[in-house]
């Protein structure tokens, strides 16, 4: 069993592991960096700590619908000492998703979305695009030379 | 599993702190080297070896007891001590920190072939002791035996003796008069009783019968002049437990360690006696614990907390104080207030940071050491001179400053002195000294790196930056010497042929400045060709809380730490003698007749805007090492104490940001990196303008958007006041006298290795010549030449602007456009190609194909002065010339005269270049006729746009020989 948190961008729905996540942040007051790469959108005060906030869609490549309201602070990994948060359109549900449900991404998917995608999860009403925190990470980074 | 495993990092700081003294005391001037530095050495091994022992740490123990042995020959036997037995106990030493950073394993480590090696130095010595008079011998050894009438050595007395032995106690008899005199003087008997038990543990007390008695018994019998022997154990020395006690040293005796006596486990003793706490105290005390101590050692850990904590109070505060800002009238007692808890909240962080203050010398201690290696390891003699190691730093500073520290060292080991052999040879003392100096100076701390050696070769660098295709030729010809020295600190330069187990291992002079300025300062080498190298480093006191001015660009604000800021200037927009002037697209400002370079903030990430003049109206005048820059932004917001935030990794690539920082609103903002915007934007240089402040006369800057030229002005040895356009001049270079040689009847000096020649303007064309020298000339180098050279000026008077009336009628004279008239002074205007061309006629090969002459060129050009030069440089090349001053005339000129090529300026009034090119590429009569750009511009943007536009070519104003080629090469073809 997998515990997701759900976040909209567009008609989709994706979805991050909890044991990721350290907090949800609504309307964050983010400060542009000019120079910064563009899946950077900005950094933000989070009680005295900077906070990175990583552009989901533009990591993703998806195009950004709407205004993007929340944020997904990361709980912090060993050894970077940096916080880092997905600026996303919208947080949903923490969803408990069986494991029997998942499958893996069609390599037409993995090629779309650059591997980033862990499994799709096959909900009743929705497909849950639940994504790969770490290959995430990494796309950022890389994006970043 | 380790015993007492609570107090274990108390031990290992401890430990770690009684190994510096070790190393210190080892260090000293073997010269010096005296009894008072081995003791020192003694008692810190030997605390080390008490407290391991109380731990079970039996390997530490083992070392520990061996340099203990060995120091303890020199120490009573006056064995001179050689160079071999300090490097062994340095090694010793070296293991010994390695198990003690490493406590919990440290039974792990294999220690045999240390052990055995201190075994056969010990060996060494103590035959060398046995060679030693008898009397001394006798004297290491008393016969404890004279104490057995004394007292009773039953095994539970010898176990107890053992035991104190491990931790390192020394076991004393002593035999205590315990006189009416001597109590009084010790305050009593119950007053002596307390000292006596808190420097020494007692194992026994006899009466001189050889009775077993208590301190009781004592206090019951106040006879007078009783006599006592206390068998008894302490931490301290002979000398010191006799000042402690008051006694006189034929009380007391040394038992010394009877090899007969088994070794008991220490272990059992300790956990079944009660006296462990004792023994472990005064273990604890160093011997100059009579002292009352007025320090306590805290976990760093929890300093480092208290810091952070302390900045998001002054953070707090900041907020509070904007946020209740518009509350101060409405409630009275609120500002007094705020004042308060503003005043303490700076106490406190302030208090805080001075807790993590450290001296420099506990880092500079360290390096006797590598250098004596070094000595070693390079067979070169060196001496290390520390000065100013009570100047205190950040601990964090402090700690970042190791590495670089070492690896200057280094270098200066390695690279910078020579081998004795040369020394002598060179005159100097084969002993060389690389000094270490750290001084105050203001909020900042340089320290300063200096050795006597060579001195850095700059033709070496220069060679080796050319093997290795890091410059171009031309770019290392025009290098002044500060450029060159600064190629040191590109990624991976390393002049060394060989890579040696010293240094020249690759990772070089960049990573220290890349670590120096992560902590906010910089780097500066000067260098003397066999006299020596000075490495200055600049550092701030503290890191993490700075005074910063709060800027704003385009609504984006931005951080700049207030030491870089020199001063900030409001440009009054209706003022006309206060505007931003371009030159090739680069902006100055005429900072009290100073040249200043700017940059507007914007521009560093979006692309100017047509009306920006308006907005960004405020200059940060920063200073960059010896040079200043300006910033221009919108709005200087005001200055706060700003908390510094790393920046996160994926910001770094922006590559204009030092860090980040919250304000006082909350928000986070961007630090900016000076540094590295000057070195983004190439706005310093490393040439010296010399400025002066000559106040600007206002009737003569009255008319902006006019044809003023910028013009340095300088002087020869004569009299008259010469000018150059700035346009002209690559750079400026201030150079002493004795840099000038003579070879043949030419002058050269040394630039980046290479040879450069120099002339004197007044040697070429009829000007007055005074042959009286001086000490400090200028060499002023000019762009666009086909040979480098350099013009000598005694004198550079400063820069101007100002419309060149040139009235060459007048003043007809070779190598000279005209004469101007400024300040009511005359000024004569050099004509650089001219005089070079009569320097080195050689140099100027080009020579025009016999069909141009005659050829007629229409140059369209607004300003007077560049319409003289050009119309000079054509005529030299053989042309006719008709002149227009703007679009419209130029129309005019071709409807009546037939024109083989035409060169225009692109900025003129009425009709500009573009509009030009568009109205004759309309006509096809015109159609033939080559139009040729010439602008003031030389970036390669503008030159694509140039040719973007329909231009045949695009040539730079003031470069004739590529003027003429062209001209020639279009002739040519049509």
């Amino acid at each position: 069993m997998l515990k997701v948190l759900s976040f909209k961008s567009g008609d989709n729905l994706y979805g991050i592991e909890t044991r990721f996540v350290k907090e949800i942040n609504r309307n964050p007051e983010i400060t542009s960096i000019p120079l910064a790469p563009k899946t950077v959108a900005g950094v933000m005060n989070l009680r005295g700590q900077v906070v990175s906030l990583l552009d989901f869609e533009a990591i993703m490549g998806i195009p950004a619908a709407e205004e993007k309201k929340h944020s997904i602070v990361l709980k912090k990994e060993v050894g970077n000492p940096d916080v880092m948060a997905l600026l996303v359109e919208k947080a949903a549900d923490v969803i408990d998703v069986d494991t029997m449900i998942c499958e893996k991404p069609t390599p037409e998917l993995e090629k779309h979305y650059g591997q980033t995608i862990q499994c799709i999860a096959k909900l009743a009403q929705q497909l849950l695009i639940i994504v790969d925190k770490e290959k995430l990470i990494k796309v950022s980074e890389e994006s970043n030379v | 599993m380790l015993k007492n495993e609570d107090f274990i990092q108390e031990f290992v700081d401890e430990a770690r702190d009684h190994l510096e003294n070790f190393e210190q005391a080892l260090l000293t001037d073997p010269a010096e080297l005296c009894a008072d530095q081995i003791n020192d050495a003694f008692r810190a091994v030997h605390s080390i070896k008490g407290t391991a022992g109380f731990f079970g740490l039996t390997r530490i123990v083992a070392i520990a007891h061996s340099m203990e042995t060995i120091l303890d020959f020199v120490n009573r036997k006056k064995i001179p001590f050689g160079d071999v037995e300090i490097d062994l106990l340095l090694e010793a030493k070296d293991r010994l920190k390695v198990l003690v950073n490493d406590v919990k394993q440290s039974e792990t480590y294999p220690i045999d072939d240390l052990l055995e090696k201190l075994t056969v130095a010990e060996a060494d010595i103590s035959k060398q002791a046995a060679i030693e008079p008898v009397a001394v011998s006798e004297q290491a050894f008393p016969d404890n035996t004279k104490y057995d009438d004394w007292f009773d050595f039953d095994w539970q007395t010898q176990e107890k003796i053992a035991a104190y032995r491990k931790f390192g106690h020394y076991i004393y008899a002593i035999n205590l008069p315990l006189t009416e005199q001597y109590l009084k003087n010790s305050g009593g008997l119950a007053a002596f009783i307390d000292n006596f038990t808190a420097v020494a543990n007692v194992i026994l007390i006899t009466s001189p019968e050889g009775e077993p008695i208590g301190w009781d018994d004592l206090a019951a019998d106040s006879a007078d002049d009783q006599l006592v022997r206390i068998l008894s154990s302490s931490i301290l020395e002979e000398s010191l437990l006799l000042k402690v006690l008051g006694l006189s040293s034929s009380c007391i005796t040394v038992l010394t360690e009877n090899p007969d006596t088994p070794v008991v486990e220490p272990l059992r003793f300790l956990g079944s006696e009660p006296d462990l706490g004792a023994s472990q105290r005064s273990d604890r005390c160093p011997p100059e614990s009579s002292e009352i101590s007025e320090s306590l050692r805290v976990n760093i850990r929890l300093l480092d907390d208290l810091m952070n904590l302390a900045s998001e109070l002054v953070l707090g505060r900041n907020r509070l104080l904007t946020l209740l800002e518009p509350e101060k009238k409405r409630i009275s007692e609120l500002p007094q207030v705020l004042q308060n808890i503003d005043r303490l909240t700076s106490s406190i962080q302030e208090k805080i940071m001075q807790t993590r203050m450290q001296p420099i010398g506990s880092l500079f201690n360290r390096y006797p050491r590598l250098i004596r290696d070094l000595s070693k390891k390079l067979n070169k003699k060196l001496s290390l001179q520390i000065e100013g190691g009570d100047v205190e730093l950040d601990k964090s500073i402090l700690e970042g400053l190791s590495d670089p520290l070492v690896h200057l060292l280094r270098n200066a080991a390695d690279h910078g002195i020579e081998n004795a052999a040369i020394r002598k040879q060179n005159g100097k003392s084969e002993i060389a000294t690389i000094s270490l100096t750290a001084s105050y100076e203001g909020s900042v701390v340089n320290i300063l790196i200096c050795d006597d050696g060579a001195g850095i070769d700059l033709a070496k660098i220069a060679r080796t930056a050319r093997k290795k295709k890091l410059y171009t030729e031309t770019e290392l010809d025009q290098m002044s010497e500060k450029e060159v020295l600064n190629i040191l600190f590109d990624p991976g330069f390393s002049t060394s042929d060989h890579l040696s187990e010293v240094s020249g291992r690759g990772i070089g002079m960049d990573v220290v400045r890349t670590n120096l300025e992560k902590m906010g300062g910089s780097v500066e080498i000067k260098t003397q060709l066999g006299q020596g190298t000075r490495i200055k480093l600049m550092m701030p006191l503290t890191v993490s809380i700075i005074q910063s001015l709060v800027v704003a660009s385009s609504k984006i604000k931005m951080v700049i730490p207030q030491a870089d800021v020199q001063e900030t200037i409001k440009i009054n927009k209706e003022s006309l003698d206060q505007k931003i002037e371009a030159i090739n697209g680069n902006y100055f400002y005429r900072l009290r007749s100073e040249l200043l370079p700017v940059v507007y903030l914007s521009d560093l990430w979006q692309p100017p805007p047509a009306n920006r003049i308006l907005l960004d109206s405020k200059i940060v005048v920063l200073k960059f090492g010896q040079q200043r820059f300006g910033l221009l932004v919108e709005a200087l917001l005001g200055i706060e104490e700003t908390l510094i935030k790393p920046l996160p990794a994926v910001l770094k690539a922006c590559g204009i940001y030092s860090g980040l920082t919250i304000m006082g609103d909350g928000k986070v903002a961007p630090i900016l990196d000076i540094a590295a915007i000057a070195r983004k934007t190439a706005l310093v240089n490393e040439s010296e303008m010399k400025s002066q402040t000559v106040p600007d006369y206002p009737g003569l800057t009255a008319v902006a958007g006019d044809d003023r030229e910028d013009f340095v002005l300088f002087k020869g040895s004569g009299n008259e006041t010469l000018a150059l356009n700035i346009a002209l001049i690559k750079r400026i270079d201030k150079i002493k006298k004795a840099d000038i040689e003579k070879i043949g009847d030419r002058t050269y000096i040394t630039r980046g290795g290479q040879p450069l020649r120099v002339i004197r303007p007044e040697d070429y064309l009829a000007l007055n010549r005074n042959p009286s020298d001086c000490d400090d000339y200028y060499v002023i180098t000019p762009k666009l030449v086909p040979q480098p050279i350099g013009i000598l000026a005694k004198e550079i008077i400063e820069n101007v602007n100002f419309e060149p009336v040139i009235d060459a009628s007048q003043l007809k004279m070779d190598g000279i456009f005209g004469a101007a008239v400024y300040r009511e002074k005359m000024i004569l205007i050099i004509n650089i190609y001219a005089l070079l061309e009569r320097v080195e006629p050689e140099a100027f090969t080009f020579i025009a194909s016999p069909q141009v002459t005659g050829c007629k060129i229409l140059l369209v050009e607004d300003s007077p002065f560049f319409q003289k030069v050009e119309q000079n440089y054509l005529e030299s090349g053989g042309y006719q010339v008709a002149l227009a001053a703007n679009g419209l005339e130029a129309l005019e000129i071709l409807k009546h005269e037939p024109i083989d090529v035409v060169l225009t300026d692109i900025s003129m009034p009425l009709l500009n270049g573009y509009e030009l090119l568009q109205r004759i590429r309309q006509q096809p009569a015109y159609d033939r006729i080559p139009v040729v750009a010439i602008s003031a511009l030389t970036g390669a943007l503008n030159r694509e746009k140039g040719l973007a536009s329909g231009f045949d070519r695009y040539e730079y104003k003031l470069d004739r020989e590529s003027l003429l080629r062209t001209l020639d090469e279009l002739i040519r073809k049509a």
